[in-house]
């Protein structure tokens, strides 16, 4: 019903818009997860989490910038933005929290305290 | 002469004295940057705070905003239908670096967005609050300058955006239930 009052044109400008809002997302998210310490949401640990971050929310403006030439004439109206904002949203936040799921399985392998080797049994 | 005309041929005049000023306010002042931008930080608010009480805060924070933006919007297409203000570039000599935008140029959509956003990131931490305040105040600027809107429709804008945000914080009786539902929910679905 109110996907009829969406009019996203060609098509092309509003997958651009959408990825350009996933990767927004997603650098914002790791940006959070990495300052508040969110265990269920964080890929990387520490600084290399900002770089991502920084990397990820810049680079998706650029990106966005530099590719779409469409910016300066009129096209995706507000109601078209935010579907597509909160779409993005939508696919965001389960990409985070199953890369954050394996990336703690590899943190815990790799921290994980090597087992001592099994002494040999004697021979009888 | 009218000195909201007088403020807008006093802000766009200086258009193509400065190429680097022009290539700022057009990197401003497209529909996408700061929207965006400000829709990021509502986001990481709805992710952000170091104890429960701070992140239902933060996340009522994001859920007004979105309920203040969707009156905003009713009310401006309500007021649409009984007035209408022509574009600067319709009625006056105007340097345009932006497209002819067809919708009234009172109040001004774009600025009303933005100073919810503003509104509601001041609500939930007032260090980012004051960010999104000069982020949208730099939004209204560039509107004047790039000849799309006058002086009071940014103005106009502005004081929609947050004071329906205000008049939502203040309904807390009514929002407040319905957005801890709404957060109960998205918890609930991980997405909180």
């Amino acid at each position: 019903m109110f996907l009829d009052l969406l009019h996203f044109g060609s098509g092309a400008q509003a997958v651009h818009y959408f990825l350009f809002c996933l990767g927004g997302i997603l650098g914002t998210i790791q940006g959070v997860a990495v300052h508040y310490e969110r265990g269920d949401l964080v890929w990387f640990d520490g600084r290399g989490g900002y770089v991502f971050s920084l990397l990820a929310v810049a680079g998706s403006f650029v990106w966005f910038f530099l590719t779409d030439q469409d910016i300066f004439v009129p096209g995706l109206a507000g109601g078209e933005l935010f579907a597509l904002f909160t779409a993005a949203f939508v696919v965001a936040v389960p990409i985070t929290r199953v890369l954050a799921f394996g990336a703690a399985r590899v943190r815990a392998t790799v921290a994980a305290p090597k087992r001592p080797a099994r002494e040999k049994e004697p021979l009888l | 002469m009218n000195p909201d005309v007088w403020l807008f041929h006093a802000i766009n005049h200086f258009v193509g004295t400065v190429p680097l000023i022009d290539w700022l306010a057009r990197a401003i002042v497209n529909d996408y940057a700061v929207p965006t931008a400000m829709a990021l930080v509502a986001v990481a608010l709805w992710f952000a705070g170091a104890t429960p009480e701070e992140r239902t805060r933060h996340q009522r924070a994001v859920v007004f905003i979105a309920l203040a933006l969707l009156f905003c919007n009713a009310l401006i297409k309500d007021m649409s239908y009984v007035y209408f203000r022509p574009r600067p570039f319709a009625t006056e000599t105007v340097k345009l670096l932006f497209y002819r935008p067809s919708v009234s140029s009172f109040p001004s959509i774009p600025i009303e967005v933005a100073f919810c956003f503003a509104a509601g990131a001041w609500y939930a931490n007032q260090r980012v609050g004051k960010f999104m305040v000069l982020l949208g105040a730099l939004y209204a600027l560039s509107r004047v300058y790039a000849g799309v809107h006058y002086p009071s429709d940014v103005i106009g804008g502005a004081l929609i955006g947050a004071g329906m945000f205000y008049l939502v914080v203040r309904l807390d009786f009514v929002f407040v239930p319905l957005a801890d539902r709404v957060i109960g929910i998205a918890r609930r679905c991980q997405f909180a």
